[in-house]
């Protein structure tokens, strides 16, 4: 019988995974002779991220795009892909959310989540932006960072001194220029769209963890799907997400290049981990009692 | 089903908060899609959960606060002296003190109910009309979303990937002239209400009345320090700002007791729960709506009518007056901007700060248009006067800003000049 | 003690304890909000005040609003009220108060539905069994940043439901002559009486 899936998003028309989830629906289409098709949610119009979340468990939401942060509260094992200067580029970023140790934590996601995780993609890696210029870790000590609440992120700015202030995107424009904040962690494809910058002139080119997203189906609806259309939503998002990260890789050199064309805006580029000290000796310290993926990922890239 | 529920509740006078959410439960009913049910209720406490609606509690606190303390009083009274002699003076001050809120406030129906309880009962003790000092108010509180920083601006460049800076530029234009209009407005209205003239002051009294408000002032000071100066939210400026207030109460004016704090807590959470509901319940009823695809079967609709930038402007306009009477700025917005702005600049070209100040301009003055938008009602309930007369009395303001939103509309400069 | 009696008693006793939340979920808003922009003067900043200073105010929205309906003073179109001759205005506050106790009962059932109590008691209070069981996460939401459980604060949907059927239908009694209404049934002392 004909289906339309729901699938929720909390990024505008405009960004790449909804250019490439408005795809899947197509993909889908065609694969199934227009028998299953693909209703896209842009911008949050369901809510926010935890808001979907709990849309996808009650079933009232049959899939959705969310960043992998989102997941790291209820999946611990998620957490190892935001392990601090995992990667120091974008290309072995997305070899790392490619791999079998990346797909196996997935298998965590129906009993904690109430979802199944088809597949990952990213947005990109993570940088800092401040508004004073920093020159020693010693000056990240008390600046307030605008943090994507999450317990991994908020452990690493914790080490490094800082105080994580969590706040939705919507705000941090206005957080920057009223004070409330002092420096983000932001990818590219954000400050670009959002123009941080004005407010934040001194950026970090740290690449200092990768911005995951994972591809959610409702268990729920999961589980009344035939093994035929379970193999056609697989593959279909699999192509996409795969879409999604060749996209981002290839644009990122541009993008670091569009940056360095503005006016006012410092960049500091190729930072060293070891500015940071012994930030991640000590972050995996905390997070390998929590999740033996942390090991499971440094000795992946190692391997690169 | 969901419209023949929506129009009966709203004849026999249900609460508009129980008709939104009874609407969106039909709604869930009648199409069949039952599993939304289970996340009904988390909706609705989803709907609150923003920090930007934290500067609701926050502001009607200081308008509480500032009453009790007879703060406001005095600031009205200092502002009077300098436009006292003119007939109409409060009238136009009025509009001053709202165009300076409304460089606080983001959220147009906080503003009128805030402001509402503040003004109305001044200017009635000057002998003005209580339902013409209400709509006065209520279409001053229109500015509030529009002179920046606004709340709707900021989720409308959020929605649309615009820099926030560039909507907020973009609304001072249309916020001035909004102003200048109802100023004008009510100089012109001057020759049908007989406006009470204000005592000519000696300035002997002027002097003393600058001495009481003096210390009065650093009030909204602080409060656009904070926010201009770099230094907090606009929540946070409103908590400055309510301290602030407290303690000039207990201790310069002497008016206000710690023993009437629990009733000024009490009034403060009655009326911003009066807008919190409302939001909560919009919250639920758009998720619903956009569950059923509604807002895009009429972007289709409106992509088939309308053929020139133009037509589908002002056809746009239309709708978003009708859906803005029941649903305030944000979740409104949140329903109809991920749909229309594509249509908006890829179908006809239009650019997007300019969609985006028109579409805020024309959902915000959905809340005031008769005889449903819920700001009248807010701003009737608020100063105990009939939503009637209060409607009759607006309804040259109301035509005043159409004839503005239709000259934002058509002249994009408007918007983008000084961007 | 008549129906109409028992049901004034009720309304009045939650109209007090709801009064009191309200006071104190304004006072926790306020205080932390002030309390977090005064302590950044000297580089302090409290990570959970924003989060619990709005988790209070959604709160407060859902108590203020069921106290306004006892009190009859949220937003309503009640032009047909003021046209119509009075009996048949009372008959219409009536339909109105019975609506909102059907919309109050209705939403307890899906509180009930939600919080899913008998799944619980079944899965004998084991939340992982209960959730593999029900496809419900309700018993391990944490907010993002105190990381407390979320169900805590949304036990404020079905208090919500329960409070306002109760108003409800003591709003009805009172129209339907079973027992006399105060002036300030909602005991909110504002200074001028409710339209
Ligand atoms: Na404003
Ligand atoms: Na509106």
């Amino acid at each position: 019988q004909e289906r339309e899936f729901r699938l929720g998003l909390i990024t505008p028309p405009v960004h790449v995974w909804n250019e490439e989830a408005r795809a899947l629906g197509e993909t889908l289409s065609e694969m199934s002779d227009g028998r299953l098709s693909v209703a896209t949610f842009p911008s949050g119009q369901l809510g926010s991220e935890s808001a979907m979340l709990q849309q996808l468990q009650t079933g009232a939401l049959d899939m959705a795009w969310l960043t992998t942060a989102e997941v790291t509260t209820r999946v611990p094992d998620m957490s190892a892909l935001h392990a601090p200067f995992l990667v120091d580029n974008i290309a072995d970023a997305a070899r790392v959310l490619r791999s079998d140790e990346a797909r196996e934590i997935l298998d965590k996601l129906p009993r904690a989540t109430g979802t199944v995780g088809l597949c990952y993609a990213m947005t990109g890696m993570r940088q800092l932006m401040t508004k004073e210029p920093v020159d020693s870790a010693e000056d990240l000590a008390g600046m307030r960072f605008r943090i994507t609440p999450a317990p991994p992120i908020k452990s690493f700015f914790e080490m490094l001194g800082a105080a994580p202030a969590p706040m939705p995107l919507t705000q941090v424009y206005d957080g920057l220029a009223n004070g409330q904040i002092d420096a983000i962690d932001m990818d590219h494809e954000s400050i670009i769209n959002f123009g941080y910058h004005d407010h934040a002139s001194h950026m970090m080119e740290t690449n200092h963890h990768l911005f995951g997203m994972v591809a959610l189906v409702s268990g729920r609806v999961w589980a009344q799907l035939s093994d035929e259309d379970k193999a056609l939503l697989q593959e279909a998002s699999q192509t996409h997400c795969d879409q999604t990260i060749d996209r981002f890789v290839a644009e990122e050199d541009g993008k670091l290049a569009a940056l360095k064309e503005i006016d006012g805006l410092t960049i500091s580029e190729d930072m060293d981990p070891a500015f940071f000290g012994d930030i991640v000796t000590r972050w995996d310290a905390e997070w390998a009692e929590q999740t033996p993926y942390v090991q499971k990922m440094r000795d992946l890239v190692a391997s690169f | 089903m969901t419209i023949a529920v929506f129009a009966s509740f709203l004849l026999i006078g249900m609460p508009i908060g129980l008709i939104l959410a009874s609407a969106a439960l039909t709604f869930i009913l009648t199409s069949g899609n039952t599993v939304l049910l289970d996340s009904f209720a988390l909706q609705m406490f989803n709907a609150l959960n923003n920090f930007g609606l934290l500067a609701i509690p926050l502001f009607v606190l200081i308008g509480e606060l500032m009453n009790g303390s007879g703060i406001t009083q005095r600031l009205i009274r200092l502002a009077s002296v300098f436009i006292g002699n003119l007939k109409g003076g409060l009238a136009y001050v009025n509009l001053l003190a709202n165009m300076m809120v409304a460089s606080i406030l983001g959220s147009a129906t906080a503003q009128i109910a805030m402001m509402t309880q503040v003004m109305v009962p001044e200017m009635e003790r000057q002998g003005y009309r209580r339902d013409f000092s209400t709509a006065v108010t209520a279409f001053g509180g229109l500015l509030g979303p529009i002179i920046p920083p606004s709340i709707v601006f900021v989720v409308y460049a959020v929605l649309a990937q615009l820099a926030v800076r560039d909507m907020l530029v973009a609304g001072i234009i249309p916020g001035l002239i909004l102003t200048s209009l109802f100023l004008g407005t009510i100089a012109l209205l001057g020759r049908k209400f007989a406006y009470p003239q204000a005592k000519s002051l000696r300035w002997r009294d002027r002097l003393l009345a600058l001495r009481d408000a003096l210390p009065m002032l650093t009030i909204p000071a602080i409060i656009i320090g904070t926010i201009v100066g770099g230094f907090g939210s606009p929540t946070e400026a409103a908590a400055l700002g309510a301290f602030c207030a407290a303690l000039l109460g207990l201790f310069v004016t002497k008016t206000l007791k710690l023993s009437d704090m629990g009733a000024i807590l009490l009034r403060t959470g009655i009326n911003s729960a009066l807008v919190l509901f409302l939001v909560a319940a919009a919250g639920v009823f758009s998720w619903v709506l956009v569950f059923g695809q509604v807002p895009q079967t009429v972007a289709a609709w409106i992509e088939s009518v309308a053929t020139t930038p133009v037509s589908f402007m002002l056809l746009v306009m239309l709708v978003l007056l009708l859906v803005g009477t029941i649903i305030d700025g944000i979740p409104a917005l949140i329903m109809v901007v991920p749909i229309l702005l594509p249509i908006a600049t890829d179908v006809y070209g239009i650019d997007p700060v300019h969609f985006g100040v028109v579409v805020s301009v024309n959902l915000i003055l959905g809340l005031l248009s008769p005889p449903v938008g819920i700001g009248l009602y807010v701003a009737a309930n608020a100063a105990n006067v009939s939503p009637i007369s209060v409607i009759k009395v607006s309804l040259p303001f109301f035509l005043v800003t159409c004839v503005a939103l239709v000259l934002l509309a058509v002249l994009p400069q408007l918007s983008l000049a000084l961007l | 003690m008549t129906i109409g009696r028992i049901l004034y008693r009720i309304s009045a006793g939650l109209a007090w304890v709801e009064r009191l939340m309200l006071r104190c979920l304004m006072l926790v808003i306020a205080t932390f909000v002030l309390l977090n922009v005064l302590l950044r003067l000297f580089g302090i900043t409290i990570a959970w005040a924003d989060e619990l200073a709005v988790y209070c105010m959604i709160m407060s929205g859902f108590v203020g609003a069921s106290l306004m309906l006892r009190a009859r003073i949220d937003p309503a179109v009640l032009l047909v009220h003021e046209v119509v001759p009075a009996p048949v205005a009372r008959g219409l506050r009536m339909l109105v108060s019975a609506l909102s106790a059907g919309f109050g009962i209705t939403l307890f059932a899906l509180c009930w539905r939600w919080f899913d109590p008998a799944a619980l008691m079944q899965a004998g209070f084991d939340v992982p069994t209960f959730e593999v069981e029900t496809f419900n996460f309700i018993y391990t939401d944490t907010t993002p940043v105190m990381a407390m459980p979320a169900y805590w604060f949304y036990l404020i949907m079905p208090w919500f439901a329960l409070t306002l059927s109760v108003h409800a239908l003591a709003n009805l009694a009172e129209d339907a002559g079973l027992v006399a209404r105060d002036i300030d049934p909602a005991g909110l002392d504002l200074q001028e009486a409710p339209l």
